[in-house]
């Protein structure tokens, strides 16, 4: 019925608020996986999804079309994951204390055989598993980049954070992925 | 290009960011080193696995239950959405008229020193212009001899009237902002 997000908006602010289900069955399932993927709780991830949509309801008259309509929504979501987990005080350490701070695993011999020794699907396992214990701005940039498709510039748009940063970000991200994929792997090799 | 490429470089090869010129470079210098061709190899399966997480289903109830909750959240209308903005300074006033309010139901003020007060501020604002700096020291006398159970030098009370302004502030802003204004939608 609808080509795009545009359309929806237009007809969602022309009156017909039922036309906002539209926009809300295009977005609801990746909105859905970064939420779960944050949060790591379904039903919590589905109040604050439900939570995005809603305030995005709320404030469209402030949505000028600058950016995409997910991409603003992607924002209104992060926030409200953040403060989510600020409020469980489960914020995880400071990328800076972390062990991907100063990785540049392509360097790493080693690591770089280990994963190309892999089998294909072994390695979509193991990347599933260990994205979720990635401290969350570094896990969140890697969703919003491989499952929204995002540009850096909407990701910086979403994070509320400079251009630099998301890339930074991005990049410590895989590079922690990659180091902790290779730990897994040698602790593998060592007890067999 | 005879150096390895670095990590980040043949990231952004693989992200696909990199200028036109340079993406061409990358691929050549791929095909004759081996250690860069591995290293593009390890990044771009690490890389599928990431563009291959599942997304999560969710069923039309979701939808149903965010159309359902939708006329709840209209937009507040214009008089709420000021006041929300200035719940702030709605609160101070509200806290300032409660504390005069109890300064003098309980005679530390009496109304006779408010009515002269009031009048030395009439005079001291239809006087001429005087620098910032006389401003600030006529008003502080002002609460020093009006107010000297708060206000007075050497008075510990000022401490706990600073720490319940502030207390009353953050508390009411709570309660406008967060509990009264919701339900008023």
């Amino acid at each position: 019925m609808y080509d795009n997000d545009s359309q929806i908006l237009e007809s969602v602010r022309a009156g017909n608020s039922r036309a906002y289900a539209a926009l809300v069955d295009r977005h609801k399932a990746k909105a859905m996986t970064l939420a779960v993927r944050i949060l790591g709780k379904r039903e919590e991830a589905e109040e604050v999804v439900q939570d995005a949509f809603l305030k995005a309801y709320r404030n469209l008259d402030d949505f000028r079309g600058d950016a995409k309509f997910s991409t603003w929504l992607y924002r209104i979501l992060y926030n409200l994951c953040m403060t989510r987990v600020t409020r469980r005080k489960e914020a995880m350490a400071s990328i800076d204390a972390g062990d991907g701070n100063s990785l540049d695993v392509l360097e790493d011999e080693e690591e770089v055989s280990a994963i190309d020794k892999m089998a294909k699907e072994e390695l979509k396992g193991l990347v599933h598993s260990h994205i979720g214990l990635l401290p969350e701005k570094l896990r969140t940039a890697i969703l919003l980049f491989y499952i929204q498709e995002m540009s850096y510039e909407e990701m910086s748009f979403a994070m509320a954070m400079p251009l630099g940063s998301v890339k930074t970000y991005l990049h410590r991200g895989r590079n922690l992925l990659r180091k902790r994929l290779a730990d897994h792997l040698k602790r593998e090799g060592s007890l067999t | 290009m005879s150096a390895h490429i670095s990590g980040e470089r043949l990231q952004e090869y693989v992200d696909g960011v990199l200028p036109t010129d340079e993406q061409e470079q990358v691929t050549i210098h791929l095909r004759s080193c081996c250690l860069c061709k591995d290293s593009h190899e390890a990044l771009v399966a690490v890389d599928q696995a990431l563009r291959s997480l599942p997304v999560e289903n969710v069923s039309p109830a979701f939808t149903r239950s965010v159309m359902e909750k939708l006329p709840l959240v209209r937009k507040a209308p214009v008089s709420f959405r000021i006041l929300e903005k200035f719940a702030s300074l709605f609160a101070l006033f509200l806290v300032l008229a409660i504390l005069a309010t109890v300064f003098v139901l309980t005679g530390v003020v009496d109304l006779q020193q408010v009515n002269q007060g009031q009048t030395q501020l009439e005079e001291f604002l239809s006087g001429p212009m005087t620098t910032v700096g006389s401003g600030i020291a006529a008003f502080s006398n002002a609460l020093a001899k009006y107010v000297p159970f708060a206000f007075g030098s050497g008075s510990i009370g000022i401490t706990w009237t600073i720490v319940a302004v502030v207390i009353s502030l953050a508390l009411l802003d709570r309660i406008i902002v967060r509990r009264i204004i919701p339900k008023l939608r």
